[in-house]
């Protein structure tokens, strides 16, 4: 009894969130399935048959089979293989933009919030522009402008999803702001970054964590739209957006081929989505209906 | 509340003023000399100034918005396409249509699964049936709408021959992709349909109801739905918005002809006056819709009336003082 206290007591804020979130199934699911996907997608020199851009054209539109577990593609090409690197792709563009994005949003939103007044009015009237057109169409639009390529997804995705991350964290931190904690911290005189790095980020920390695990997915879907229209990563990058773009022509002979690249993105987006539902729920039992 | 409405409409076009400047100047800054890509290399620099002249380009920047804005408001013109030679306006009045209606049918589709479901998921919540919708319509969020797209066309019309493949010639061909926008764009209604719904069964009114021992449709559908029925209604528009959008995906994926895949192909060609136009109608409407679900928010919600009573109208303040 004594050392069972003990455990309860010896348990920090995280810890009581990670016991949140491992009990809800579905967040477990996710979680998972996310960390096998970047596993297989970081050793995939090592699990790849074959590699991304290895033809072999005599074997071309081979249906999946104990060789070519997902079958290859219109130039010989195992599917598999080229699932794995482009998941390294995806995923980077996933996790990249997410993260520069939030960082940029958050900074934007903390900034607004914490001034109030006019500086949140000029940050959030540009921010509406940008939110008037919706953010695939923004990206498509940024994306034209700057070119394709890994980096022009990149840019295009994360620009597009700034404002989103802004508003996030802005309702939030205008909630607390006035009260007491923050309050004392202005009578000490602390600086102003002082204030909003350790007084107020920190509060507003779960909706922001919420917030970037469903935003990799979102990115994700972005970027592979992106490509799947052309102007994303290009081939012969392996992107799965890009994958899927290549292998519509031969939709009426060869659907395996669309089949697997969409799996990918659905299930990795499906996973994050999970994952994300589970943190909000853990990081604020509140928030559960 | 038509100063309300007024109110809000004045408050718009700044923002499209806005949403304009940035699209106008993102193209604007699109590396590469729009003169040189269509005449080609070989244009003398006569031809190639003229060219530009006869399109405004070699003005300033600021000149150059500013009398893009005024055609477009005084004359409607969007300019003239650097590929073809067509009128713009033409070109995006001819595609509108097309996108125009899907963005209704997926709406209408979104509107009715995501409803019914999230009715089914409140009536039954916290069972396995609550949890598979759950599921269900995060899978609808997860899916990539390109991709069930190509599983639509695979299932429905390569395998079943139930649907054309692609194309925009009848009402059959709307049905694939209208479905696949619904099922994607379900997920928010059945969410926002469940919890609304939820927040009202527990009032006090519910209880009397069943308490006189009236019939649990009767109250599902009379009691509950109706009242929880705004939130539905604010979500519902927003699909509409954002389906009129993400259209464009949808378009390039069955190969309709509308205004998504008009600007794709602009944009592969470098056409700007029509990426330009099509890329502001869009979002003109995608902001337009977005208002009148406001609007019609407020008419239906006295809630937000009243609030307005006491911030802005004067009038309508000192009669609520006076009664």
């Amino acid at each position: 009894m004594k050392q069972k206290n003990n455990s309860i007591k010896r348990r920090s804020m995280w810890g009581e969130v990670a016991i949140r979130f491992m009990r809800k199934p579905s967040a477990v699911i996710g979680l998972a399935i996310i960390v096998i996907v970047v596993l297989a997608c970081l050793l995939a020199p090592v699990i790849a048959p074959y590699g991304y851009d290895e033809q072999d054209v005599m074997r071309k539109f081979t249906e999946p089979c104990r060789e070519f577990l997902f079958g290859t593609d219109n130039l010989g090409r195992d599917i598999f293989s080229r699932l794995l690197y482009g998941g390294r792709i995806s995923l980077m563009v996933g996790f990249v933009s997410a993260s520069v994005a939030a960082v940029f949003g958050v900074i934007l939103g903390a900034i607004a919030a914490f001034y109030g007044k006019r500086t949140d009015n000029i940050i959030m009237r540009i921010l509406d522009v940008f939110m008037a057109l919706p953010q695939t169409l923004l990206a498509i639009v940024i994306s034209a402008m700057i070119g394709t390529g890994i980096k022009g997804a990149i840019i295009a995705v994360t620009v597009a999803t700034i404002p989103r991350y802004a508003q996030a964290v802005r309702a939030p931190i205008l909630a607390i702001r006035n009260q007491e904690f923050v309050e004392a911290a202005f009578a000490i005189d602390a600086k102003d970054s002082r204030i909003i790095l350790k007084h107020i980020l920190p509060n507003v920390l779960s909706p922001i964590i919420v917030q970037v695990t469903m935003g990799v997915g979102n990115a994700i879907t972005m970027a592979a739209s992106l490509s799947f229209l052309g102007l994303g990563v290009q081939p012969p990058f392996p992107e799965w957006g890009a994958m899927l773009s290549a292998a519509r022509m031969y939709i009426l002979q060869h659907g395996y081929m669309v089949t697997f690249p969409g799996l990918c993105i659905a299930l990795v987006v499906l996973s994050l989505n999970l994952m994300g539902d589970g943190l909000r729920d853990a990081l604020d039992p509140r928030w559960k209906d | 509340m038509l100063r309300y409405f007024l109110k809000r409409i004045v408050a718009l076009i700044p923002v499209l003023l806005a949403v304009s400047f940035l699209i106008f100047t993102m193209m604007y800054l699109t590396p590469g000399d729009p003169a040189t890509m269509v005449l080609g290399d070989q244009a003398s620099p006569e031809q190639l100034a003229e060219w530009r002249a006869a399109r405004d380009l070699d003005k300033p920047f600021l000149q150059q918005f500013g009398s893009y804005i005024w055609k477009i408001v005084a004359h409607g013109d969007f300019g003239i396409s650097y590929k073809t030679g067509k009128n713009v306006t033409q070109s995006l009045l001819e595609r509108f249509p097309t996108t125009f209606v899907l963005a209704v049918a997926t709406c209408i589709i979104a509107s009715v699964l995501g409803v019914l479901l999230g009715i089914l998921a409140a009536n039954r919540q916290n069972t396995w049936v609550d949890s598979l919708l759950r599921v269900f319509g995060m899978a609808g969020v997860s899916m990539p709408i390109f991709w069930l797209g190509l599983l639509m066309i695979m299932w429905f019309a390569v395998k079943m021959h139930w649907f054309p493949v692609s194309g925009w010639k009848g009402p059959q061909y709307v049905v694939l992709p209208a479905v696949t926008m619904g099922l994607t764009f379900m997920a928010n209604l059945l969410r926002t349909t469940r919890s609304s719904m939820l927040d009202c069964v527990r009032q006090d009114y519910v209880t009397t109801a069943r308490a006189k021992g009236q019939k649990e449709s009767v109250i599902t559908y009379h009691h509950v739905l109706m009242n929880a029925l705004i939130p539905i209604i604010t979500a519902a528009g927003s699909t509409f918005g954002i389906a009129l959008c993400g259209a464009v995906v949808t378009e390039q994926t069955f190969s309709i002809p509308g205004l998504g895949t008009l600007m794709v192909s602009a944009i592969s060609t470098r056409d700007y006056p029509l990426v330009r136009g099509s890329v502001l109608l869009l979002a003109v409407s995608f902001s337009v819709v977005n208002l009148l679900m406001d609007m019609l928010y407020a008419a239906v919600d006295p809630r937000v009336k009243a609030q307005f009573a006491a911030k802005g109208g004067k009038r309508k303040k000192k009669e609520t003082a006076e009664q």
